[in-house]
């Protein structure tokens, strides 16, 4: 007679649990879809064009995947980014500023890089990069932890003035113009990351940012730091009695999350063909919304960054497509800004998963949640 | 002055009677010494030093409306409970059906009542999440501003911007200084007008006692009868209200016409005046006075000194500098409403 002791969930128990938490993400982007289908509708497009349209801009060849991967790219660093700060209670919205001085910062040592070899110009190229990113985050970091200034709007406040900054440096008398208005030179050959397969935008930089994921998953799980951050998060004053310096948990926390943005945006300039290899202002509009969106939509989860960041990319370069495929009866194409509608109605159906549970009158849920919410610049 | 350490780590001043008289005379004495020191600058180095005086005074009265607007409409929904960063959100809302509404029927005064209204539906969506569904109060308000950043794209691009339409203005107060003409716009007005009326409704009404009570204990405001949850969706309809307001001086004071995202982050300096202004009407609007002032000296020194890019991206980044400095306490600390965040859940 064999007893069968108690051991750890088996495979199909976990799989099992696996797909109930995927649920709810799903049906949410699936709702999210549909409200957006209701809205081509009464704008007098056709849903069935548009999403196929945008379906087929995203995957639909070759050189579509390719170009989705690597508009995927930066959106992993930056979700990556928003999420480990979330870990910590954290909100921020600065990826986009993190990402321009990253970027700015990388160009410009790029730029610079002389007669040295790849496997040294390469690494201090990105290295500049990322100090920039730390600068950008560390401040409002800072700033939150020795007088409380809240975040969100510091954050914001320095994706501004970064904005303003660069437009500067490579405006008409900026230092760091190059022959093209409003950006830079293109960096050295040294300096930049190859592309995965000749001839297509892809780059290694995709690589990087997977391996990044897995190792910032391994940070947050099996680190005493990721330790201390998860606990910060999940309850600052529990924290606090146990010893943890919240203070210095919040500078490292958003230092590392202004690394991974400003990774993104140095490797933006470092692998991207279609932008020259030369950083130019418009890069990062638009970054720092979205990755809290998809953030929230891999529930702060490193790992599920990629696949949720992926789905992003996919919406963006699908985006082109959808838009040239989708004409009403006036000759007009569907303006390309639905997209953000879906991202914002994504997450409102995500995050917000009370609404879902509401709609489709689902039972309450009882996992934990990070509280976000604890009012204005209160020192803990 | 003597600091006083509290338990909680946090430095407090104590209050000597250099310190009291300073906080009492703080706003007005501030905004004097800077208009006095201008003056004297431009004695010294222009040739008309009252009319510059006076441009300085009237410009940031004007470019401080939006933002005492938003304000305005922070205070009330924070003073009930609720943090509302969507005010971005709603402002740009207000901005676009204000505009629409005035572009499509040159009607005006009913640009004027849409778009607060329709901001005031954002608002209430913003409520319906926070409350209702007691979803993360900042997570709904940044909802807000993604959907009504989407939205209003989307609609500019569908209705509006590919017709060429005459910008329509709505009218300001033309008066003259000696022989200069200056003119003070409708909305600038408005928001001067609603400064005062909030400060009244919130010290010296029951509603406003009502609204603040909810806001610092909403389970006392509850057992003494107050219905914690109306009182917090009207506050919030309030300031979405409000937000539209400012968000029609951007589209029908100033340009004339939308342009996507135009309301550059005013929605979010707007809570930096209401923390600021410690969550009053006449602090925010003080505050508000300050980034006003701050974001003129950049077209102000332009147009005395001519354009010099590095000075212009510092002058520019003004405002956002000054309301960094402010969220850090560096100019004053304030304490928020006491239950300010915290859904209320009824027991």
């Amino acid at each position: 007679m064999t007893i069968s002791a108690a051991t750890a969930p088996g495979l199909d128990q976990r799989l099992l649990k696996f797909i109930q938490q995927l649920f709810l993400p799903l049906l949410g982007i699936f709702t999210a879809l549909l409200v957006g289908a209701i809205i081509i509708l009464l704008s007098g497009f056709s849903p069935l064009d548009a999403y196929s349209g945008l379906f087929l801009g995203a995957f639909g060849s070759w050189e579509a995947v390719n170009t989705t991967l690597s508009t995927a790219t930066p959106y992993i660093f930056t979700t990556l980014a928003v999420a480990f700060a979330f870990q910590a209670g954290l909100f921020n919205i600065g990826a986009e500023g993190q990402l321009r001085i990253g970027a700015i910062t990388a160009a410009w040592v790029g730029i610079n890089t002389g007669g040295l070899p790849p496997f040294v110009a390469v690494p201090l190229t990105l290295g500049a990069g990322c100090l920039g990113g730390v600068l950008w985050g560390a401040i409002p970091g800072a700033l939150k932890a020795f007088s409380g200034a809240h975040e969100v709007i510091t954050t914001i406040m320095l994706n501004y003035i970064s904005g303003f900054i660069t437009a500067f440096l490579v405006g008409a008398d900026g230092p760091l113009k190059g022959s093209r208005f409003s950006s830079t030179e293109s960096i050295g050959e040294n300096a930049r990351i190859p592309q995965i397969v000749l001839g297509n935008p892809l780059h290694w930089g995709f690589i990087i940012a997977i391996v990044t994921a897995l190792f910032i998953y391994w940070l947050l799980k099996n680190t005493p730091l990721g330790f201390e951050i998860r606990t910060v998060g999940a309850n600052p004053s529990a924290a606090r009695y146990a010893g943890i310096k919240v203070a210095r948990i919040t500078i490292i926390t958003m230092s590392v999350s202004g690394l991974l943005a400003g990774m993104a945006g140095a490797l933006e300039v470092m692998g991207s063909s279609d932008l020259r290899y030369r950083y130019n202002a418009n890069l990062g509009s638009g970054y720092g919304f979205d990755s809290i969106a998809i953030a929230l939509l891999a529930k702060n989860n490193p790992i599920a960054a990629i696949p949720a960041a992926l789905l992003y990319a996919a919406l963006r370069s699908g985006a082109t497509k959808m838009q040239f495929q989708t004409v009403n009866a006036v000759g007009q194409q569907l303006p390309g800004d639905l997209i953000s509608i879906i991202q914002a109605l994504v997450i409102i159906f995500v995050a917000a998963d009370q609404v879902l549970r509401w709609l489709y009158r689902l039972r309450q849920s009882s996992g934990p949640t990070v509280l976000l919410s604890r009012g204005w610049g209160k020192a803990e | 002055m003597a600091q006083v350490q509290l338990q909680s780590g946090v430095i407090r001043q104590e209050a000597t009677p250099l310190n009291q008289w300073l906080k009492r005379l703080g706003w007005p004495l501030t905004v004097i010494l800077l208009l006095l020191a201008i003056f004297i600058w431009r004695s010294l180095t222009g040739d008309q030093p009252l009319a510059d005086l006076m441009s300085v005074v009237i410009i940031s009265l004007t470019f401080a409306t939006p933002i005492t607007l938003g304000a305005l409409g922070g205070t009330f929904s924070e003073r009930s409970g609720v943090v509302n960063i969507g005010i971005e959100g709603m402002m740009l809302g207000g901005a676009f059906f204000g505009a629409l509404a005035a572009l499509l029927t040159g009607q005006l005064w009913l640009a004027l009542l849409v778009g607060p209204f329709s901001a005031m539906g954002l608002a209430v969506l913003h409520g319906v999440l926070s409350i209702y569904f007691r979803v993360d109060q900042i997570i709904s308000g940044t909802v807000i501003n993604i959907f009504a950043f989407g939205f209003t794209s989307y609609l500019n691009a569908l209705l509006l911007r590919d017709n060429k339409k005459t910008p329509v203005k709505l009218p300001g107060f033309n008066f003259n200084i000696g022989t200069s003409p200056y003119s003070l716009g409708i909305i600038t007005v408005v928001a001067i007008l609603a400064v005062f009326i909030a400060h009244y409704v919130l010290f010296y009404t029951t509603w406003g006692l009502r609204t603040r009570a909810v806001g610092e204990n909403p389970k006392a405001a509850d057992t003494a009868g107050v219905n914690v949850f109306t009182v917090r969706y009207l506050n919030v309809a309030i300031s979405g209200f409000l937000a539209g307001l400012g968000g029609i001086y951007f589209s029908l004071q100033e340009l004339g016409y939308f342009t996507e995202g135009m309301t550059v982050g005013t929605g979010f300096i707007a809570l930096a005046a209401m923390i600021f202004g410690k969550w009053t009407p006449l602090g925010a609007w003080g505050a508000a006075l300050l980034f006003g002032f701050s974001q003129t000296m950049d077209t102000v020194l332009q147009s005395w000194y001519g354009q010099v890019s590095w000075l212009h991206t510092i002058t520019q980044a003004l405002p956002y500098l000054v309301t960094i400095l402010v969220l850090t306490g560096l100019v004053g600390r304030s304490r928020p409403p006491a239950a300010v965040g915290v859904p209320y859940v009824k027991q």
